[in-house]
């Protein structure tokens, strides 16, 4: 093995340690790292202390386009979008920077009634929903900003949830301000 | 006491020597962090002490403010309260959505 490879090697196993400490299940390592099976699983048993849960991924797109899960998500794939085309970066090391950047960014806040929503493997999942095209960004009409909503679905003058929660949410709902007439006219 | 002028010396090379450990500690979050290419990164990462003090010396701040007035607007008027998770999401996900240049 050339030094090259090694390195990468050290260098991948650090990142997947990284991962089982974020959340990352063996599906999920398996899937993001050229790790086998069988050193994933004695890895994961290092990290953690016990075997690794067993089952299926129970998920599915319609929680990404439910209100608090839907901000979450979209902040986390705000942060995962940002450097995932960086020179030298990973899928897994965009993985674990962008979902170390979105669950500091929630615990920093200390909102009693809002935590860490995105799960790891929820977050994982999210980025190959994305790629597979049944979860997509649309482009809210009032912020402008673009947001995890499920393809196909109509998004004629989409307003995105924090623009215009719902009441439930216990805030008022506001009718979203219109664009200003500069973004408007703009063709 | 420190002059005006002074602080804004200090807040520079305090930036500088932060995003430098930023760096050190995570590369590819700290470009997300502070909005700065690759290319930006590589520089920062590469001054030299002498170098910090040598920007640093200057009456003009050597990052900028990135938020428009209605990004401001916006943000402050999303939930209720100052540690209100959604007013955090919406202005983390506008900074997020800048170029960096
Ligand atoms: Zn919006």
């Amino acid at each position: 093995m050339s030094r090259l490879d090694l390195l990468s090697e050290y260098q991948q196993v650090q990142t997947a340690i990284e991962l089982i400490e974020l959340g990352a299940r063996v599906q999920t390592l398996e899937d993001v790292t050229e790790i086998n099976r069988c050193r994933l699983v004695r890895l994961y048993k290092e990290v953690r202390g016990e075997a690794p849960a067993k089952g299926q991924l129970p998920y599915s797109t319609d929680w990404y386009a439910t209100w608090k899960p839907n901000y979450h998500s979209t902040l986390f794939l705000s942060f995962f979008n940002r450097i995932k085309n960086l020179p030298d970066i990973t899928y897994s090391r965009a993985l674990a920077s962008a979902y170390k950047l979105y669950s500091e960014q929630v615990l920093m806040i200390e909102d009693e009634d809002d935590g860490v929503v995105l799960s790891f493997t929820r977050a994982w999942m999210l980025t190959r929903f994305i790629e597979s095209k049944q979860l997509e960004l649309c482009t809210c009409s009032n912020c402008q900003l673009p947001f995890v909503v499920l393809s196909y679905s109509l998004n004629d003058q989409f307003v995105c949830g924090l623009c215009a929660p719902p009441s439930r949410a216990g805030v008022p709902l506001k009718r979203p301000t219109a664009a200003t007439p500069t973004l408007a006219t703009t063709p | 006491m420190k002059s005006l002028l002074e602080e804004v010396q200090e807040l520079n090379m305090t930036f500088l020597m932060l995003a430098q450990r930023l760096i050190a500690d995570d590369r590819f979050a700290a470009i997300a962090k502070m909005n700065i290419t690759d290319e930006q990164c590589n520089v920062i990462e590469k001054l030299s002490a002498s170098d910090i003090i040598a920007l640093s010396k200057r009456n003009q701040f050597l990052f900028s403010f990135e938020l428009s007035g209605d990004e401001v607007e916006r943000s402050l008027s999303t939930g209720r309260g100052s540690n209100s998770m959604t007013k955090a999401a919406h202005l983390s996900i506008a900074l997020l959505n800048k170029e960096a240049v």
